[in-house]
């Protein structure tokens, strides 16, 4: 990869004023490390996120007024929400056991008997007499701890993201 | 009064090296390395740059070229010399506090 395609990430009126310069330090610096990357590529999402006077006005002259921030502030909470669905939908599941019944996502009724993913067990008590018991499944129990923690895992991720983006919105960014 | 915009630490290392003399780019990441240890990769550095000129604390010496030195300007000097006496406000308080445990 030649070190003149990095510049194209950046927004039109920073590389013409910039450009030339940047590319004189990275040539220093080539081959580029994975650190030097990864800060060139936030580099470019800052200058397209706080964009410089001449590329504010040629934005708002092609009525595309901060586009970039404003589309970072719109989905900055929808992998939250999407994955709070998911774990919604997940203890809903395994509490109905009606994962292939779609109506009953949309019906507020509760169901007539619960159709709990149970198996019926007996033990002796100390007083030698049986006693009857219902436990859940351990496969059923094991598939919704392993649904946990991918969607644990999944919130992490969206909850990162969401700081990452509010971070690189904010109004208030020194200089 | 207005409040003077707050610099974030890549900003003050960039005003820190320019206080010294007018540097372009690389010699302002060598400098930095040299005073601080720390490597501002070049999106860094160069955001910090733009930032930093676009709010009036720095300015280019010549138009064009890819070497082109920046120097501190006035409103500039006078932020950095804001910074560092708060700086140096909050080192004291923090060395009396260590002292006196």
């Amino acid at each position: 990869m030649r070190p003149e395609l990095i510049l194209r990430l950046y927004p039109r009126a920073w590389r013409e004023r910039y450009g030339e310069e940047l590319l004189a330090l990275i040539e220093t610096q080539w081959p580029l490390g994975l650190g030097a990357w990864l800060d060139l590529l936030r580099g470019a999402l800052v200058a397209h996120l706080h964009p410089l006077a001449a590329d504010r006005d040629a934005a708002r002259s092609s009525k595309m007024t901060a586009r970039p921030a404003i589309a970072l502030r719109l989905t900055m909470w929808v992998p939250l929400v999407a994955v709070s669905i998911a774990a919604a939908m997940v203890l809903i599941d395994f509490w109905f056991g009606r994962g292939n019944d779609w109506s009953a996502w949309f019906s507020l009724a509760m169901p007539q008997s619960l159709d709990l993913p149970q198996v019926r067990d007996v033990y002796f008590n100390v007083n030698g007499t049986w006693v009857e018991y219902f436990t859940f499944k351990s496969e059923e129990l094991n598939d919704l701890a392993l649904h946990l923690k991918m969607l644990a895992l999944a919130f992490a991720a969206a909850l990162m993201w969401a700081v990452v983006a509010r971070r690189l919105t904010s109004r208030n960014r020194p200089l | 009064m207005t409040q003077p915009t707050k610099l974030s630490a890549e900003a003050l290392l960039i005003l820190v090296s320019l206080a010294e003399a007018p540097k372009h780019g690389y010699a302002i990441q060598q400098d930095i390395a040299l005073v601080s240890g720390r490597r501002l990769g070049p999106g860094t550095l160069y955001g910090a740059i733009a930032r930093l000129e676009s709010g009036g604390l720095i300015e280019a010496l010549s138009d064009s070229g890819a070497r082109r030195p920046y120097r501190l300007t006035p409103p500039g000097a006078k932020q950095l010399g804001a910074e560092l006496e708060s700086l140096k406000s909050l080192t004291r308080t923090g060395m009396r506090r260590l002292a006196s445990r």
